[in-house]
Parts: C-alpha cells; sequence; structure tokens
C-alpha cells in the first residue's frame, strides 16, 4: 500500500509536469504558425485600425512572453479565459458542452464492452478455428471502416430511408429538459418524468452510440483475444483442468481474472478518450459535445477556446488513466510501483 | 491452406491491388477527376460507372486518383514517424540520463494523446497541403517508435557483444545499425503496416474534417464529408464509394499488420 501511495505522488507530480509541457506546446504553436484570431473573425476586410483596436482588446498585442505569464497565471487561478468568438468564459462553456460527450461516452463503452469481452473470450478459446477467423476478420473490419462512413451510412439507412432515428442533435428542442440536474439528457428526462423527451433522447443517442460502439468493439475484442490465448496457454490452467474443473469456470473465471487487468486498462482509456469528445462522430451527427466544440473554435482561431478544451483533455485523461492504475493495484495486490 | 495464411494473401491482396490502383489509376481513369460538368448527380450508369458529384465529376476517377493522395500522405507520415522517432530513441537511449529524462518526458506527453487530436492540433495551424498533413500526423506516431527504439537501445546497450564493438572500435553507426536496428525490424514490420492503415485512417480523418489535403484535390476523405450534405436527396453514390475505398485501404494493411504481429507472439 506504501508502495502505490508513492507511486500516486509520482504520478500525479508527472502528471503536471506533462499537462505543463502540452499546454504551453500548444500555446506556442498557436501564436507561431500561421492563422490569426482576429483575421478570422473579420475575414480580412477589417480597416487596419479595427484590427490593431481588436487586438488590443484580446491581449494579442503583447509580446509573446508577456501573453505566456498572463495564461499560465489565469490557469493556475482555474481561469481558461474568456472565448474570442462568443466573449463567454471558456470554462462555462467547457463545463455546457461535457455532458453531452459523457453521455455519449458512457452509453457507447456500455454498448460494446460485454460483446467484445465474450467474443474475444470465445474466439481465444476456438483459437485458429473458422469461428476465430470470422470474428477477427469481423473486427479489423469495424477497425477498418472509418467511424464518419459508419455513421453516415447509419444516418443514411436508419435515419433518411426506414426514418427510425434522427440523425443529427441531442433531443429535439421542444423536449429539453427544463433544469439542468445532471446534464444527461437520458438521467434529466427521467427525472422530470418526461417520459416523451426520454424515449426522445434515446432515439438521438442510438445511432452515434452504435457508430461508436462498433470501433470500441473491435478494440476491446482483440485485445481481450490475446490476452485470453496467452493465458490458456499457461500451466495453471492445465492444472485446473487436470483437476477436474468445468471448462466454462476455467475460462470464464480462472484464466479471465488473469486476463482481466489489460483489457480493463484498455477499456479505461478509450473511455478516457471518449471523453476528451469523439470528435469525428460529434462532427457527424452534430452532436454538441467536446469535439464539435473543438473543431468549430480551431475554425475560428479561438485561442483560449482550443487552450481550454485541450487542457481539459489532459486532465481527464491523466486522472482516469491513474484512477485505473489504483483500481488495477487494487483487484490485483501482486502488482507492485516502483 | 489454413485460415491464417489466407489472411495474410487476402491483405496482400488488397494492398497491392492499391499500389496498382494508384499507380495506374491516371491510365485507367476515364475523366478528368476535377472536370465539372452539367451532368450533376447522374446515378451510376454505363458513362458514370460510380455516378458524379454535386460539380458533375466523375466519381469512379476520383476514387482512382483518391489512392494516390490516400498512400502518399501515410507512406510519408510513417516514414517521417518511424525516422523522427527512431532517431531520438537512439539519443534517448545511447546517452541515457538528463537527455533521456527530458525526451521521455515530452513523448509521454504526447502519448497521452490520441493520434486524431495530434494531427488536428498540428494540421489546424501548419496549413493544408501535402507536406503538412504528412507531417502533421507524423507527429502522431513519433512515441510510439520512440518508445520502441529506446527500448530496443536499452536492452542491448549492456550486453558484451556491444562492448566487444567499442573495444574493436567498430563505428558507432555500424553498432547501432547492426545490433540495434536490424533486431527490431521483425517487431517494426507488424507495428509499420499498422501504422499506415492508421495514416489512411486518420488522413481521411481529417480531410473529412475540412483539415486535409485542400480542394478539388480528390482525396476519399473530403469527398466523403461533400457527399455526406446530400444525403436527404438519396444521392448516396455520392459517399458510398469513397468510403469503401477508404475501408478497403486500411483493411488491406490491417491484416497484414495483424498477421505479422500475431506471428511474432
Amino acid at each position: 500500500m506504501k508502495g502505490l501511495l508513492k507511486y500516486i505522488t509520482y504520478r500525479l507530480l508527472s502528471s503536471v509536469v506533462m499537462i505543463f509541457i502540452m499546454v504551453t506546446l500548444v500555446f506556442f504553436l498557436l501564436r507561431v504558425l500561421p492563422g490569426d484570431p482576429v483575421q478570422a473573425l473579420t475575414g480580412g476586410k477589417a480597416p487596419p485600425e479595427v484590427v490593431k483596436q481588436l487586438k488590443e482588446q484580446l491581449g494579442l498585442n503583447l509580446p509573446i512572453y508577456k501573453q505566456y505569464f498572463k495564461f499560465l497565471s489565469d490557469v493556475i487561478h482555474g481561469n481558461l479565459g474568456t472565448s474570442i468568438v462568443t466573449g463567454e468564459s471558456v470554462k462555462s462553456e467547457l463545463f455546457e458542452r461535457f455532458p453531452a460527450t459523457l453521455e455519449l461516452a458512457i452509453v457507447s463503452v456500455f454498448l460494446a464492452a460485454g460483446w467484445g469481452i465474450v467474443l474475444g473470450i470465445e474466439s481465444a478459446k476456438r483459437e485458429g478455428s473458422l469461428f476465430d477467423f470470422v470474428a477477427k476478420l469481423i473486427a479489423l473490419s469495424f477497425y477498418a471502416i472509418p467511424i464518419f462512413f459508419v455513421g453516415i451510412v447509419m444516418q443514411y439507412i436508419f435515419g433518411v430511408k426506414l426514418g427510425w432515428f434522427p440523425i443529427s442533435g441531442r433531443i429535439d428542442p421542444l423536449n429539453e429538459p427544463d433544469k439542468v440536474i445532471t446534464g444527461l439528457y437520458l438521467v434529466d428526462t427521467l427525472l422530470a418524468h418526461n417520459f416523451e423527451g426520454f424515449i426522445d433522447a434515446v432515439k438521438h443517442i442510438v445511432l452515434p452510440a452504435f457508430s461508436l460502439a462498433l470501433v470500441l468493439f473491435s478494440v476491446i475484442y482483440r485485445i481481450t483475444r490475446s490476452n485470453m490465448i496467452l493465458q490458456l496457454k499457461k500451466e495453471y490452467v492445465k492444472a485446473a483442468r487436470a483437476r477436474g474443473i468445468k471448462e466454462k469456470r476455467v475460462v470464464y473465471y480462472h484464466a479471465f481474472k488473469n486476463a482481466f487487468i489489460p483489457i480493463f486498462t484498455l477499456i479505461g482509456l478509450q473511455f478516457a478518450s471518449l471523453l476528451g469528445g469523439a470528435i469525428l462522430t460529434e462532427n457527424v451527427f452534430s452532436w454538441p459535445g467536446l469535439g464539435s466544440y473543438l473543431i468549430e473554435r480551431i475554425g475560428y482561431r479561438d485561442f483560449p477556446a482550443i487552450q481550454g478544451a485541450i487542457l481539459f483533455y489532459a486532465v481527464i485523461v491523466v486522472f482516469i488513466s491513474i484512477a485505473i492504475d489504483i483500481i488495477c493495484a487494487l483487484i490485483n495486490p501482486k502488482i507492485k510501483y516502483e | 491452406m489454413n485460415l491464417k495464411k489466407i489472411q495474410l494473401y487476402l491483405g496482400i491482396g488488397i494492398v497491392v491491388f492499391l499500389f496498382a490502383v494508384a499507380i495506374f489509376g491516371p491510365y485507367i481513369a476515364p475523366y478528368d477527376p476535377i472536370a465539372i460538368s452539367n451532368a450533376t448527380f447522374s446515378p451510376p450508369s454505363a458513362s458514370h460507372i460510380f455516378g458524379t458529384d454535386a460539380l458533375g465529376r466523375d466519381i469512379f476517377s476520383r476514387v482512382l486518383y483518391g489512392a494516390r493522395i490516400s498512400l502518399l500522405v501515410s507512406l510519408l507520415a510513417v516514414f517521417m514517424g518511424v525516422a523522427i522517432g527512431t532517431f531520438l530513441g537512439l539519443v534517448a537511449g545511447f546517452f541515457g540520463g538528463k537527455v533521456d529524462k527530458l525526451i521521455v518526458l515530452f513523448m509521454d506527453a504526447m502519448y497521452a494523446f490520441p493520434g486524431l487530436l495530434l494531427a488536428i492540433t498540428f494540421t489546424a495551424f501548419l496549413g493544408q497541403g501535402i507536406r503538412n498533413v504528412a507531417l502533421a500526423i507524423a507527429i502522431a506516431f513519433v512515441p510510439t517508435y520512440f518508445r520502441l527504439v529506446r527500448n530496443q537501445v536499452l536492452s542491448i546497450k549492456r550486453e558484451p557483444f556491444v562492448e566487444a564493438a567499442k573495444v574493436f572500435k567498430v563505428p558507432l553507426w555500424k553498432t547501432v545499425f547492426v545490433y540495434v536496428l536490424l533486431p527490431v525490424i521483425p517487431t517494426l514490420a507488424g507495428i509499420l503496416a499498422l501504422s499506415i492503415g492508421d495514416a489512411i485512417l486518420t488522413e481521411a480523418g481529417l480531410s473529412y474534417l475540412g483539415l486535409g489535403v485542400p480542394p478539388p484535390t480528390p482525396d476519399w476523405g473530403a469527398d466523403l464529408s461533400a457527399g455526406q450534405q446530400y444525403i436527404l436527396q438519396d444521392y448516396w453514390w455520392c459517399f458510398i464509394f469513397p468510403g469503401i475505398a477508404i475501408f478497403l485501404a486500411v483493411l488491406g494493411f490491417a491484416l497484414i499488420g495483424d498477421y505479422l504481429s500475431e506471428e511474432k507472439l
């Protein structure tokens, strides 16, 4: 336990350094490379006085190092600045967008994990068989289909042709929950006893969540399969079989228990990366989350918004990966940290 | 024939086909891929087997030409990623100490980010064009190859034969090449094939978001995004063909990469 605490302290410290590096990199990248928010805002047609005034207003006339120190001290105080485009606080914009992304991430991981794990285990059990071959081919295909193509094809078939599901947005504006409780529409509509709204929210999330789930399925399947193959070849599996333990228990309990940690870690990291915004999927379905926010603001060269979104993402990834490590250590006390 | 071999041959078949299309595409293409015509949105027919798009351009010709961009960008990206990653890995591994710590810290920071996010950040500000897009994608690959090479260097550095090579005054580049780079190649091959598939996906994703190669260059991702605007009008051929092209290209490399990395186990 003491080793774990020390390890977590180390991880936290190095994460702070990593986040600092990342944020600094993005800050200077935005300013050194071509592209200018004032030009993006005015379309490059404004008279020079206006441009100068705007730059002063946005603090872009200061020397870069001054802008940088101001930015750093703001970040340390938890202030991400105000958006150049909307004039709103970036932090509140990010928190406003986050629930949409969170909701989509939870639903798609939930849809993908069970199938991915079960098929991965069954494939490993029958390694080299026709079943294994077909399952692997399907998984590789899901990996190879660009997610935005899956999304568009789903929109076309289930939205346009069959008319079963709406092809964009999170909910019909009429059904929008009156008050934000969790920000997750699936929960808020239920809490407000707005069943019509709930069904509507479900219908909206089906297509984007399934598109994401297909890709997630493929990654989860592949890691489960390869780890289970590794475990099933070990001596303890032979020993368990020799003791006459039922095959199902040997595979699903003894072997799976030992393959669990890498699988869990992968799912956790995938979840973290979805929380940063499923950039492509959100754009296909006009899902109002962090991914579409980032792309929108890159178009405007909205420096504070871009920096904020990336910082937000870095913090999420770091915390989730530390959380995963802690959970793994609690599950398996054999893991030693240095 | 066993199933694993089928997987490999299927992959090789697709990749060879892809290269053939990229090389001979311009000779096969019935139309100029950027020539605008009045025949907008004509469905697949004998004269336009994949139909035409919003500007009346022949989609079949665009898909053929698109293979060039896609392959060029992804091969260039993987090549640059491997070169930079290997170089940094060698430097960090051999020098150790503070240099190593610093590079590792940077690489770890980048590793935490998904490739697409890194590529988007870089292209958004590097600007469009084949070279910039390839560089942006390459940056996303650097940490992977860096780790691979650095680990290899660390495990081999203390081996007696490396010491011996030093005593016999074998030039450093030779030691590096023979003892460090040659043994990683089998591990590298599988990852390399998978990386090319990944690069094709990333390139298509960037173009889909409008951050890739600028129009009117025929590009699968960009054409897909343009096609999406007309799904309500039922013009399915505008997005289905570029999508299938990306899928097949990535699948080819994924089949090979998966086979190679399993053979190693």
